[in-house]
Formats: C-alpha cells, structure tokens, sequence
C-alpha cells in the first residue's frame, strides 16, 4: 500500500486581478449619512454593507472600500474625490 | 429651505437661499477653475480637454482636502495623479457647480427637480463647501460650542450660519436621497 504524502506544499499565489484598493479616511466634516449614500450610490452597496464601511471609516480612521487593477482603483478614487471624500489608492 | 419626498424629489429655496448659493457656487468655480498656484496661463486646450493640471502638490488647505493626493507612498505617481487623475477630480467638481448654478441662477424663490444628476451634484456642492468652510474656520466636531462663544459683531458668525444652513440642507437632501 502506498503511502500518502502527508505535507503538502501550500503555494500562495497573488491575486493578481484585485491588487489594488481604494482607501477612504475619515474626517470631521462629512456627514455619516452622506458618506453611506456615497459607498451605496458609487459601489451598489446595500444600505448594511455600506453602513458598516462608514463605520468602519469613522471608528478605525480607515477603510478600504473597493478594490481591483489599479486603474479601476484610480476611476474608483476619482469618483469618490468627485464626491467630497477623502480617498488615496495603494497596493493591498 | 424646503424639501418635497417624491421621485425626484424637490428642494424649494427661498430667494435669499438662491442668492447664497448662486455664490457660493460661484467662489467653488473659482477655487476649481484656477490654472494653478504659480499664475502660468491656461492652456488653450484646456476647453476641450478640460482643466490643465501642473503636477504640484497643493499647499492650500482647502485644496489639499478639496482635491487630496490620491498616492500617498509613492511620488511618481502622486505627480501622475495630479496630473491627469486630479484634473477629472476637478472637472467633474466643475460640472456639478455649475449645475447647482444653474438651478439657482435665477431671481426670487426656486423649486429645484433633483433627479440623480442634481441630487449628486447638489451633495457634492454643499460637500465641498462644508468642507472649504470647515477648514477656513478650523470647525472641529464639537463646532456648534464654539460658534456659541463667538460675540456678537464677530464676522466669522455669519460663516458659522451658513455653514450650519449647508450642513441642515445637505442632512435633509441624503434623508430624501434614501
């Protein structure tokens, strides 16, 4: 009977599709509501995803809110600046 | 102010409301609609192509939060972004003032159809300028104390009224926008 390998080598292999994200940070002025309608009306985000984002933006000062190839990441930011919010790209 | 539920829904603005607006729209343009710092004349492509951008990082406040650098790690392609990346920032911001503009660019009391067009332009408007106010008058969460222990003739209470005018406005129109 054979005996079965019983360590396996785990590759990990980058994502190379979704790279990239789009960071909103958060700042005093903008209002909670506001900041949800825009994740919801950009991003199709239901009323609880984008909610919980916002949240996620104004208890940790951060969050990452998309993410994707870079350029999708910049036409994501751009909407989003377009929009009052303060947002940046980087790698994930 | 008054805003209708509906689809669209309508925001009817008293004569002095319009007046404030068409204003404060036209100060946005002008941040918005600037060559750059350094006064180099514009680009005559610039009506086809939009705004021209220099590649130099703002150092006005109310720039640098108005039209923020989009990478924060990485100076060559901070320069790239403000290049072209911050350019469609500042043109999209341009459309939507001149929208609210032109809904307000009229004499005595307007009711404005905010279908989504409007809707997004009017939010984005009274974002920029919460913004650009909050920073002028360093407006921090607990702003409303602060404006209370201003005196009586100080000019900076009128700023505080419209800052809490646009903050009410812009609260009511999300609350319509669902």
């Amino acid at each position: 009977m054979p005996t079965i390998e019983r360590t396996a080598q785990i590759e990990e292999v980058p994502d190379v599709d979704r790279p990239w994200v789009a960071i909103v940070w958060d700042d005093p002025v903008n209002l909670m509501t506001y900041v949800t309608w825009v994740f919801k009306k950009l991003f199709g985000y239901s009323q609880s995803k984008a909610h919980a984002l916002m949240m996620q933006v104004h208890t940790e000062g951060r969050a990452a809110v998309t993410s994707g190839t870079r350029e999708q990441m910049e036409r994501d930011v751009t909407r989003l600046q377009a929009a009052g919010l303060w947002a940046t790209l980087q790698r994930d | 102010m008054r805003i209708r539920r509906g689809r669209p829904p309508k925001l009817a603005l008293e004569g002095a409301e319009a007046g404030l607006m068409e204003t404060l729209a036209k100060q946005l343009i002008e941040v918005f609609d600037v060559e750059d710092s350094s006064g180099d004349v514009r680009d005559p492509l610039e009506s086809l192509i939009g705004p021209v951008d220099n590649g130099e990082a703002a150092t006005d406040p109310v720039m640098m939060r108005l039209l923020p650098d989009a990478y924060t790690d990485d100076d060559e392609a901070a320069i790239e972004w403000r290049r072209f990346g911050r350019s469609e920032v500042r043109s999209a911001k341009l459309d939507s003032c001149r929208l609210v503009l032109s809904d307000c660019g009229v004499e005595g009391p307007v009711t404005i159809e905010l279908d989504d067009e409007h809707l997004s332009a009017w939010l984005g408007v009274l974002t920029d300028l919460r913004l650009a106010l909050a920073i002028r008058l360093d407006i921090t969460e607990d702003w409303v104390q602060d404006a209370l222990r201003l005196e009586e003739g100080d000019p900076r209470r009128s700023a505080y009224e419209i800052y809490e005018w646009l903050s009410i406005t812009q609260s009511h129109l999300v609350d319509v926008a669902g």
